[in-house]
């Protein structure tokens, strides 16, 4: 959704007035929200709304802290991607991360995320030609283990032997990256 | 190229060219998304990084051709008008969310429109691999052959713990989306398909409409995709879909069996009347012609109506969706009765065939 206000950046303020039962909708991107703001374009509501989300509204350390445990304020206020600038809470509203570098930005973040959303945060897929061979073969041997799993279940256990060997020489080239 | 793209019905991808008793599976189609290394993500709106991918994707059109043999050419989305645009759209080789954001945007396609690239959606690239009936496996492998030939030339941005890195954490990991569209007209009259949907979705798998994302099913055409690309590898991810989808078969064929076996006559009297409506009416909307031509399609597989050809039934469906309609007819300015009495005279005259 588009600015209500410049009609060019994505709208990442959404507010709802209820005045008299009659309801207006603002949607409004942060630069043209702050302008507006700053020159008293806003709905007393809003601004008021603003005030109370502002971290100077809680001017009392003590009582700021009880309601944030510390390390949950900092670490989404001060934590932005080197490479292209975004912070946890702007991806938060938007749903979208803005380069490569903010998986491992976040990653503590992402981490729960993909528990929540995926049900998982492994990677079992396949490894782009360019990644190392220890890489790859650690990868291959979660692909053969289950494979190790089905056979030994369907009772093949000729197959499961051979599975077997190859795990063994995937590790040892693991093994061998690692030193 | 791009005309045939445009002004035909249907993707040579699309036609089938076995002998299928029935037509329960329409389609299969693989998604993979990918991003550049390096490069800003498509939402930071970053004009060099868009530029930059806007220029690797020229460049594919030989290193794809050595890939697979196809021809490929490069459609800018900016050289087309609106209702081209929208053709495209319908016709699922874009999303509308690339239609909305023009400069640097375009689609790298091959020949049978069996490969469609969309260039600098809301990931760099995201790579679609089509094939007609329950051919996952298949879509699937000729999508990595092109995944494969980019790669070698421009690496994406990968990270090992998290795998293929996506704008939304929703595709990280694999960055596949496989999914199949499924004609169940059986399950949909009986009023199965409710419990069968829930229990597809408890599965982490998604059920769609006709028409992606909060569209309702129309003509009884679903689309059942996986929903999961970490804690899962590419071969689960398809092997499980299959699986699902043959067991979807099964059941929309017994769900024809009990049709038939429970009131014969109720039904051929709903099929030979959908029939009837669609040979005569002078103006039908989008809606009723996709309900009835889903009725046809049924007595046409049960043998209770005269035959058609094998694709007169995906034809119709996307000859009669509105902006297809608009570019066949090469008239902008229609109402929407005039589209709904051209509509209705199409559908006559491939019924009187």
């Amino acid at each position: 959704m588009l600015c209500d206000h410049c009609h060019k950046n994505e709208a990442t303020i959404h507010m709802t007035n209820i005045v008299n039962n009659q309801k207006t909708e603002q949607h409004l991107c942060g630069t043209c929200a702050t302008e507006l703001q700053q020159e008293g374009k806003l709905s007393p509501y809003s601004s008021f709304m603003n005030d109370m989300w502002d971290n100077s509204f809680f001017t009392n350390d003590f009582f700021k802290n009880m309601v944030y445990p510390d390390n949950l304020l900092k670490s989404h206020q001060s934590k932005r991607c080197p490479q292209c600038g975004i912070t946890y809470d702007e991806f938060n509203r938007v749903g979208r991360f803005g380069c490569g570098q903010c998986y491992e930005t976040f990653n503590s973040e992402i981490d729960p995320l993909l528990q929540r959303i995926q049900g998982s945060s492994e990677y079992e897929g396949t490894v782009p030609s360019r990644g190392t061979n220890v890489f790859k073969a650690k990868y291959e041997v979660k692909r053969l283990r289950h494979q190790l799993d089905t056979a030994v279940q369907a009772e093949k256990f000729e197959e499961a032997a051979i599975l077997r060997d190859k795990i063994k020489e995937l590790e040892a080239i693991i093994d061998g990256g690692k030193e | 190229m791009l005309d045939t793209i445009l002004d035909s019905p249907l993707s040579q991808w699309l036609r089938h060219d076995t002998e299928a008793t029935d037509h329960i599976v329409i389609s299969s189609r693989i998604r993979l998304a990918r991003n550049f290394d390096g490069l800003l993500f498509t939402n930071r709106n970053d004009t060099s990084a868009l530029e930059k991918v806007h220029a690797i994707s020229r460049g594919l059109l030989q290193p794809l051709k050595e890939a697979d043999g196809h021809q490929y050419s490069n459609i800018s989305l900016e050289q087309l008008s609106q209702s081209e645009r929208a053709v495209l759209v319908e016709k699922h080789l874009m999303s509308p969310a690339l239609e909305e954001k023009l400069p640097y945007r375009n689609l790298v396609v091959s020949d049978d429109a069996s490969i469609v690239i969309m260039v600098n959606e809301e990931d760099h690239l995201r790579i679609q691999s089509m094939a007609s009936g329950l051919q996952l496996q298949q879509a699937y492998d000729h999508a990595v052959q092109i995944d494969k030939a980019i790669e070698a030339k421009h690496p994406y941005a990968f990270d090992e713990r998290f795998g293929y890195l996506t704008a939304c954490p929703t595709n990280v990991g694999t960055g596949l989306r496989a999914s199949v569209m499924l004609h169940l007209p059986a399950l949909t009259m009986s009023g199965r398909i409710t419990r069968l949907i829930r229990s597809i979705i408890q599965l982490g798998y998604s059920v769609r409409g006709l028409y992606g994302e909060g569209s309702e099913s129309l003509g009884a055409i679903y689309q059942i995709s996986n929903q999961r690309t970490m804690g899962i590898s590419e071969e689960a991810t398809i092997e499980q879909l299959t699986k699902i989808v043959e067991g979807i078969i099964a059941e929309e064929r017994k769900s024809r069996q009990s049709l038939l076996h429970n009131d014969k006559e109720g039904l051929e009297d709903v099929l030979w009347r959908s029939y009837g409506v669609l040979q005569y009416a002078r103006r039908v909307n989008g809606k009723e012609a996709l309900t009835k031509l889903s009725d046809i399609q049924l007595g046409v597989d049960l043998d209770i109506l005269p035959p058609w050809g094998n694709d007169t039934f995906n034809e119709l469906v996307s000859i009669t969706r509105p902006n297809f309609l608009t570019k066949y007819l090469g008239n902008e300015d229609l109402t929407e009765a005039d589209r709904d009495s051209y509509r209705a005279k199409v559908i006559r005259q491939k019924l009187s065939k």
